[in-house]
């Protein structure tokens, strides 16, 4: 079975965007026309995952962009089992954005407790410290140790970063 | 305590490394190889013509006649003894001069108020308070090189009062935080605590703030792997992949950046763990590779 990475987070945070940075292949999209506006103001919306490949040369490790409507939630211990890790990606401007940090480490606690997560905040601003610091707060109110980065996931580089985390990470588990 | 060499063979420079490291535990301080360098806290220079001639650190001329009044000289061909009282004696004058004083890193990882000083005719302002550094430098590295010269005293450099043109935007802005890491990450030898490095073990309780502090692949393992249990400075090393100095230095920089440190002393030394094969059969470092990252290119 090919080694997977997950990219997760709530709608308009940037799964999409960031699978099609680093993907071999286009990403198979599941968008339509995005009829909650009130939820995200975007016009489309994935309603199924995500989908794009790295290709190695006798291997494969395979991407998966997990919706975020909680009406997928069923889908999410079933992708998590056996991943190298998982992106959470979160959008600092949304109002509810430090709670969706503790939904998703609720949601995804194998993940979480192996330090298999990297958290990527959107939209941070100028001042990517000051955005921070509530979501490191949160971490520390938990005695979670997890990276936290701001990133511009349109960016390949911001990308790659959160993977190497994601790799150094499974380095470490595997020896420890 | 950093000792680098001027002018030696491959063949002379591994012989030194290893006898360091035999000598190890005889010494006061750890001494750290750094390789063929123009400053260390103690040059061995084998090439007159490439010693240094203003305040580099501590000269010890191997087989050839000290050049300055109060340089050292060493036997040549290198002998273990002799190596010895060297490093005794370099101690003994290093700790004369500066037994106690800290490196840079840790004098502003100290600093409470705001002030201004002015090295090599470059104006740094500090603003502890706000995490902010502001200096008429060009790159973070032309402020590393100006920081990071022996004996600084910052605390007898920094004047209180307004700095000159006031009100002037000097060209290069920072957070002080991230200036502190970065400055910390080279001083692994030179601000060598007591640690040792396998009954100590230490732990961090948060992430480094990567992206806006330094970031870089050895790093982030070294960051994945304190975060995950106790760990010794030797394991760290082995597990990394890096050398002593390097892992000094990150523990150091976490500690100044105040990132959660934390450390336990194991009565019995924690057995180093073996080199292991990469896992997953090497799809990891297979991934980096395609993908580009940049620490399969350095492993």
């Amino acid at each position: 079975m090919p080694a997977k990475i997950l990219f997760i987070g709530p709608m308009g945070a940037g799964k999409t965007t960031a699978i099609a940075a680093v993907s071999d292949v286009a990403p198979i999209a599941t968008d339509v026309l995005n009829t909650d506006r009130t939820q995200c103001d975007k016009p489309t919306t994935t309603v199924a995952m995500d989908y794009g490949e790295i290709q190695l040369e006798d291997d494969m490790v395979v991407l998966y962009g997990i919706p975020g409507q909680e009406r997928f939630d069923f889908m999410w211990s079933i992708l998590a089992e056996g991943a190298l890790g998982a992106v959470l990606l979160l959008n600092h401007e949304r109002p509810q954005a430090r709670q969706d940090l503790l939904d998703y480490l609720d949601a995804f606690p194998e993940l979480s407790e192996r330090g298999a997560l990297v958290v990527a905040v959107g939209r941070a601003g100028a001042t990517p410290g000051q955005a921070l610091q509530p979501y490191r707060e949160a971490l520390g109110a938990r005695q979670m140790a997890l990276p936290v980065f701001a990133a511009d996931v349109r960016r390949k580089t911001d990308v790659l970063l959160l993977i190497e985390t994601l790799i150094a990470n499974a380095e470490m588990n595997a020896w420890t | 305590m950093r000792v680098a060499s001027i002018g030696l063979n491959d063949y002379e420079q591994g012989l030194l490394s290893q006898q360091l490291k035999v000598l190890a535990g005889r010494t006061a301080a750890t001494w750290l190889y750094m390789g063929e360098a123009q400053e260390a806290d103690l040059l061995i220079v084998r090439d007159a013509e490439q010693a240094p001639t203003a305040g580099r650190g501590l000269l010890a001329h191997a087989g050839i006649p000290p050049s300055r009044a109060g340089d050292l000289q060493l036997e040549w061909p290198l002998r273990m003894f002799a190596l010895l009282e060297l490093l005794l004696e370099a101690e003994k004058r290093l700790r004369a001069v500066s037994s106690t004083h800290p490196c840079a890193a840790e004098q502003l990882a100290g600093l409470k108020q705001d002030g201004w000083l002015q090295l090599d005719g470059r104006c740094i302002l500090l603003q502890p308070r706000r995490d902010r550094l502001e200096a008429a430098v060009g790159s973070l590295d032309e402020l590393l090189d100006l920081l990071q010269r022996p004996q600084l005293d910052l605390m007898a450099a920094l004047h209180l009062d307004l700095p000159p043109d006031d009100g002037a935007e000097l060209p290069f802005q920072a957070s002080l935080r991230s200036v502190i890491w970065a400055l910390a990450l080279r001083s692994g030898a030179q601000c060598a605590r007591n640690w040792n490095p396998d009954s100590l073990l230490f732990s961090l309780s948060a992430w480094p703030h990567f992206g806006e502090w330094e970031v870089a692949p050895p790093l982030l393992r070294l960051a994945a792997l304190y975060t995950r249990k106790p760990v010794s400075i030797a394991s760290g090393c082995q597990l990394a992949g890096l050398d002593e100095a390097a892992v000094r230095g990150f523990l150091l920089a976490c500690e100044l950046c105040q990132v959660g440190v934390s450390m336990n002393y194991h009565e019995t030394p924690a057995p180093r763990p073996e080199t292991a094969a990469p896992p997953a059969g090497g799809l990891l470092q297979r991934l980096r590779e395609r993908l580009g990252l940049s620490f399969a290119r350095n492993r």
